[in-house]
């Protein structure tokens, strides 16, 4: 079922999983069932996230597929050449797996194989295009794919909190123009920003899907430690000093949930849905979905 | 341009098993600095194993190494092998003009610029000789070398306060690109364009 | 082989760029690494002309050299709407950046061969290797026989072949050889023991950080220091502790010069048969620009004949004096005791008449300098000593130092000067704290970066005070006077002692193979060069350079004597490589090492090509002759002597 099917007829809520440095994914599987089940519309796999070594989100697609679950594949241009990016595409289909998040990735230093050759063969922008011309039936080299060509909903992904924001909503432009259907955003955390965001996006774009990113913020370290390292997040200076306020109360997650659930209640009619990132919280999915409302 | 760092604990591993002739190359020393570093290094190698040294210079010219092989040739065979303080091109030079064992004592590094000596321009630009310039496109930046990731459409989502994901202190290309685009009034040439590199040039 | 670096994009796509643009320049850069012609080895003139008339043209040199090029592209691109350049892509960057508008690249550059590779491909600095270097910060040559895996190996492989070469051919190209077959070939044929290692490569390279680092530095020695100029090996060491000592043996003969000095030479007022003593005027200055002679030696007069002058290399009049050995001192000398009583007019006619003169090298008549047409605000002490080897002005800074003070006294009073600066190069710590703790009220020690040439007169005095000497002009028409310290120590003594100029210090040294006996020697004026050789070098020394390394002389025939300008005698290795011919690569180093910021390539060229027209535009005459850009050649070419050789027919035309 592709995501563009819902848009616009329902709020629509997805989450996502990073799978384990391990091939024995099955904990994780029994999590998201217990966890996740009826209460998102559709989950994404991370690519290999920070570009730390894991289970593969191919891999995890199909398996969250045979387990009931729309699964969202996520495909970064980190590790694979224009070739493979390609090939392991056309096999995603073959499993039945119909949305894809196509984003650039990490760039190797970051993650725990410093060494490894950064790819980059590919880019957002082009990977799109690459995967536009595969569902036009032909690969990027020219060649007529054989059979029918697959057919998927193509997500990209933004940071509607970003400075300069102009930089940004070039960069998305380009992806809208090469085919993509909707957005996935970074972090929200200052919704009169997120909807100033939204409003130069449907003047300047017009009509095209976007969810809004959600997390739970676990503690004020963690606040911080965005804050510095993270691209395009901004904890503002003010759900800081909420998070201070109760220590107990952080640490359980409350706080959190009621701060997250706060900003989907402030923008949830300027979006089309929202993606969820727990960061491990899964179990504190249900409580956020039900303060927000949804 | 090519900088030089010394292979200390390879060369102390590999002399203890044979006896050299030195060659220092400072023909590139204005560039890196390093010449009178490897110097002293080679003089507190053993002497017993380090039989004799020469700076020269231009090892990467094959006339000029032959003309110094010709001029140390006695001392060259009475060591036996040589090893060489250059960079990776210095040392194949020599290793394919004899017919002796040639080891290299560096690890060679590539800073930006081609002639000269001096750094063009502090370093702020460099080119990737790729065949197909982008630069009419990207306002006179070149994203291949102003980006880590090298990318042609857009910067991609890991710039913070301007500066790359990669090193705080390293500027994002593209915002450089977008910035200087805006100024010169060329964004909208981009938009629709989809750049795909062609590594077969 | 030239490195072809860039080409001209095709010429619909040229046409597309400027079809809608007006009041078009073209920059050209005239590119590196290949042979130098004249003519610019891409023809873009014709193809633009077919598509629009009036186009300026500006060829520059090096157009990444933003140093050298700045000011040229800006007033090119004044007045002209579109600027397009043909160069690679550092060149069209630093154009746009400079003129800080958008610019039209009309080129697309290229990598010096086809590769293949998975690396970026580098040359040296030759157009006639086709070995390269990927610059991977983790040499594998040391496994590889010297073959390298990653330029040479399409898929830059480290353990070993893939199975796609046949017959030795890599899958990639029929034409080309597979590099694995002939690193195995190489490793077995020289006996290498094969290492069983498994390779990864590690692209974690370079952090931004250490790039940053090494680019800082490069421009700090580079450029901030002073722009050109070389970082020689100082070979200081082997004289630099040395006190100064006289020479100890006795010429039998001495054989003092008529030119000791620029200017006319003097004229003898002794005869063959006059007695003459340690300090006797021997020979008078003749007009303005000469200086006054005296023996260096008690004895009697033999003869006035020609001999081979060590500097002017050809035969030259000498008085000739035979040493009786007692070096009794001229009793008639004149000796005024209190100096600081003196008017300067009367200082200045001591140093007139005891024959001081410039012994930094020029040998200017001193009492000359210290008369400038100008007024002067600023003596500047050169203690540089920025010629590897010599150390005659470290050892008098430090031994004489009391003597050196007192000198710089009298100068002030002639000079009429309140700020004096002390020069010297860092490599002499030890001397800069000796002079540091000496020093008095308003004279500034100042410690400049060891490069040569620092201590030349026009690069000192843009580095200490930010004064640059107009074209043609001397220092005091920027209000300096420059002195050496040597000169400074032969004031103090004509004035304070009355002594002449009859001897000076000389270090004597070179490489080690070839010297006996290391010295800074007070040697008297006009001892026979022989003696000294034999004193001091072995019997089979390869090159004798008198007056400094990279400026000296090299004499070829030892039958000569010294003379007030030499201030060191130094046996040395060969240059290799110099005596045959090659043709400029156009590497660029020669501009980036002029430290008068010339462009010395088009001097070869004009020269090979026996073309003068050019040369006063080229600024042949703002030529020092320091030698940096010979040192740095990388097709060694005798720049120096094409360019005096041009200077010469300058002054005949």
């Amino acid at each position: 079922m592709k995501l563009k099917d819902l848009f616009y007829k329902k709020f629509v809520i997805t989450s996502e999983i990073g799978p384990p440095k391990g091939w024995q994914v099955q904990h994780l599987i029994e999590e998201v069932k217990k966890y996740l089940k009826d209460k998102v519309d559709a989950i994404n796999v991370t690519d290999n996230q920070s570009s730390v070594m894991r289970f593969g989100s191919l891999g995890m697609c199909i398996l969250l597929k045979q387990n009931g679950f729309e699964p969202i594949y996520q495909v970064t241009c980190r590790d694979r050449n224009r070739i493979a990016l390609q090939s392991d595409i056309l096999t995603a289909a073959a499993f039945g797996i119909e949305n894809l998040l196509l984003l650039t990735g990490d760039h190797t230093v970051l993650g725990d194989h410093k060494d490894a050759k950064p790819v980059f063969d590919l880019d957002s922008v082009s990977l799109i295009y690459t995967v536009k011309r595969l569902m036009e039936g032909y690969d990027l080299a020219g060649n007529k794919l054989e059979g029918e060509p697959p057919s998927f909903c193509i997500g990209a992904v933004v940071s509607p909190e970003a400075e300069p924001l102009e930089l940004h909503l070039f960069k998305m432009e380009k992806k809208i123009l090469a085919g993509a259907e909707f957005f996935q955003t970074q972090l929200v955390f200052n919704p009169e920003k997120f909807i100033k965001f939204i409003d130069i996006v449907r003047k300047n774009f017009g009509k095209i899907p976007i969810l809004a990113g959600i997390t739970i913020l676990k503690s004020v370290a963690m606040a911080k430690y965005m804050n510095e390292n993270v691209a395009g997040v901004n904890v503002p200076e003010h759900l800081i000093e909420e998070l201070k306020r109760d220590d107990k109360k952080t640490k359980s997650g409350q706080t959190g949930i009621e701060i997250s659930a706060k900003i989907i209640k402030e923008i949830k009619n300027y979006c089309e849905g929202i993606h969820i990132m727990p960061l491990g919280w899964y179990h504190k999915i249900g409580d956020l979905l039900s303060l927000a409302g949804l | 341009m090519f900088s030089l760092k010394i292979k200390r604990q390879e060369v102390l591993d590999l002399i203890n098993k044979e006896k050299f002739f030195v060659f220092i190359c400072e023909g590139c020393n204005e560039v890196n600095f390093i010449r009178d570093e490897i110097l002293s290094f080679v003089k507190s190698l053993p002497k017993e194993n380090i039989l004799n040294f020469e700076v020269v210079d231009y090892l990467c010219n094959p006339d000029f190494v032959n003309l110094y092989l010709k001029t140390f040739d006695k001392k060259i065979k009475v060591a036996g092998s040589i090893l060489v303080f250059s960079c990776g091109i210095g040392v194949s030079t020599i290793a394919k003009s004899i017919d002796k064992k040639v080891y290299t004592g560096c690890d060679t590094f590539y800073i930006p610029g081609y002639k000269g000596v001096n750094v063009p321009y502090n370093g702020k630009f460099d080119c990737a000789l790729c065949g197909e310039c982008y630069l009419n496109y990207t306002a006179s930046i070149c994203p291949i070398t102003s980006c880590s990731k090298s990318l042609l459409n857009g910067p991609c989502g890991g710039v913070k306060n301007g500066k790359c994901e990669v090193d705080k202190e390293k500027d994002c290309g593209w915002e450089k690109i977008f910035e200087r685009l805006k100024q010169f009034g060329k964004l909208g040439e981009i938009k629709e364009k989809v750049f795909i590199r062609n590594y077969g040039k | 082989m030239n490195f072809v670096k860039f080409i001209l994009k095709e010429n619909k796509e040229i046409y597309e760029l400027l079809k809608s643009k007006e009041n078009i320049g073209i920059i050209f850069c005239k590119k590196c690494y290949e042979e130098y012609t004249s003519v610019i080895s891409y023809k873009c003139i014709e193809i633009i002309k077919d598509i629009k008339k009036n186009i300026k043209c500006l060829y520059l040199n090096f157009l990444c050299n933003d140093y050298y090029n700045k000011e040229k592209i800006l007033s090119f691109a004044k007045d002209i709407e579109t600027i397009c350049v043909a160069s690679c892509g550092i060149g069209v960057q630093v154009v746009s950046d400079i003129i800080e508008k958008d610019v039209i690249t009309l080129t697309d550059s290229v990598q010096p061969k086809k590769s293949f590779s998975t690396e970026f491909i580098l040359h040296g600095i030759s157009i006639n290797n086709d070995t390269f270097c990927a610059g991977c910060e983790e040499c594998y040559l040391n496994l590889t026989g010297g073959i390298c895996p990653i330029t040479e190996c399409p898929k830059s492989l480290l353990n070993g072949p893939c199975g796609g070469a046949k017959n030795g051919k890599c899958e990639v190209d029929k034409e080309k050889d597979c590099a694995w077959e002939k690193i195995f070939d190489i490793l077995k044929q020289k006996g290498y023991q094969v290492d069983k290692r498994i390779n990864i490569r590690s692209f974690y390279t370079q952090k931004f950080s250490y790039l940053a680092t090494e680019i800082k530095n490069n421009i700090y020695h580079r450029i901030e220091t002073f722009y050109g100029g070389i970082h020689l090996q100082e070979k200081k060491d082997l004289t630099e502790n040395l006190k100064i000592e006289r020479f100890d043996i006795e010429p039998q003969i001495v054989k003092i010069f008529l030119s000791q000095h620029t200017g006319k030479p003097a004229i003898p007022i002794v005869k063959i048969g006059d007695k003459v003593y340690v300090g006797s005027k021997i020979a008078s200055s003749d007009g303005f620009i000469s200086a006054n002679i005296h023996s260096s030696v008690s004895g009697k007069v033999l003869d006035i004949k020609e001999e081979i002058h060590p500097i002017i290399q050809k035969y030259f009049p000498a008085i000739v004096i035979e040493n009786d050995g007692e070096n009794k001192i001229e009793p008639k000398v004149s000796f005024k005791p209190n100096w600081q009583e003196l008017q300067k007019d009367e200082l200045l006619s001591i140093i007139l008449d005891k024959g001081i003169v410039g012994l930094g090298g020029a040998v200017f008549p001193t009492h000359v300098k210290l008369t400038p047409p100008k007024p002067v605000d600023t003596l500047i002490i050169n203690g540089c000593e920025c010629e590897p080897y010599i150390n005659v002005d470290n050892r008098i800074m430090i031994e004489y130092t009391k003597e050196l003070f007192e000198g710089i006294e009298i100068l002030k009073k002639i000079l009429e000067v309140k700020n004096v600066i002390i020069a010297v190069e860092d490599n002499k710590q030890e001397t800069i704290n000796i002079l540091n703790q000496f020093k008095k009220n308003n004279i500034e020690i100042v410690s400049l970066k060891t490069k040569y040439p620092q201590g030349a007169e026009k690069i000192l005095i843009k580095k200490t005070l930010g004064r640059k000497v107009p074209y043609g002009g001397l220092p005091f028409d920027v209000g300096v006077v420059v002195q050496n310290v040597s000169t400074v120590y032969a004031i103090y003594n004509a004035v304070v002692l009355g002594i002449p100029l009859t001897e000076r210090v000389v270090t004597v040294s070179g490489d080690e193979e070839f010297v006996k006996n290391y010295g800074n020697f007070l040697i008297k004026i006009g001892t026979p060069l022989e003696l000294i050789i034999k004193q001091c070098f072995n019997e089979d020394i390869q090159v004798l350079k008198l007056s400094g390394f990279m400026m000296g002389v090299e004499v070829k025939s030892f039958n000569t004597y010294t003379v007030k300008a030499i201030n060191s005698i130094l046996a040395v290795k060969k240059r290799l490589g110099y005596e045959k011919f090659n043709s400029c690569i156009k590497c660029g180093r020669c501009v980036d090492v002029c430290p008068m910021e010339l462009e010395p390539l088009e001097f070869v060229f004009s020269y090979q090509t026996n073309n003068f027209s050019e040369l006063e535009k080229l600024g042949i005459k703002k030529c020092i002759e320091c030698g940096c850009c010979e040192h740095i050649c990388s097709s060694k070419i005798p720049i120096v002597e094409m360019i005096k050789s041009l200077k010469q027919r300058l002054c005949l035309v």
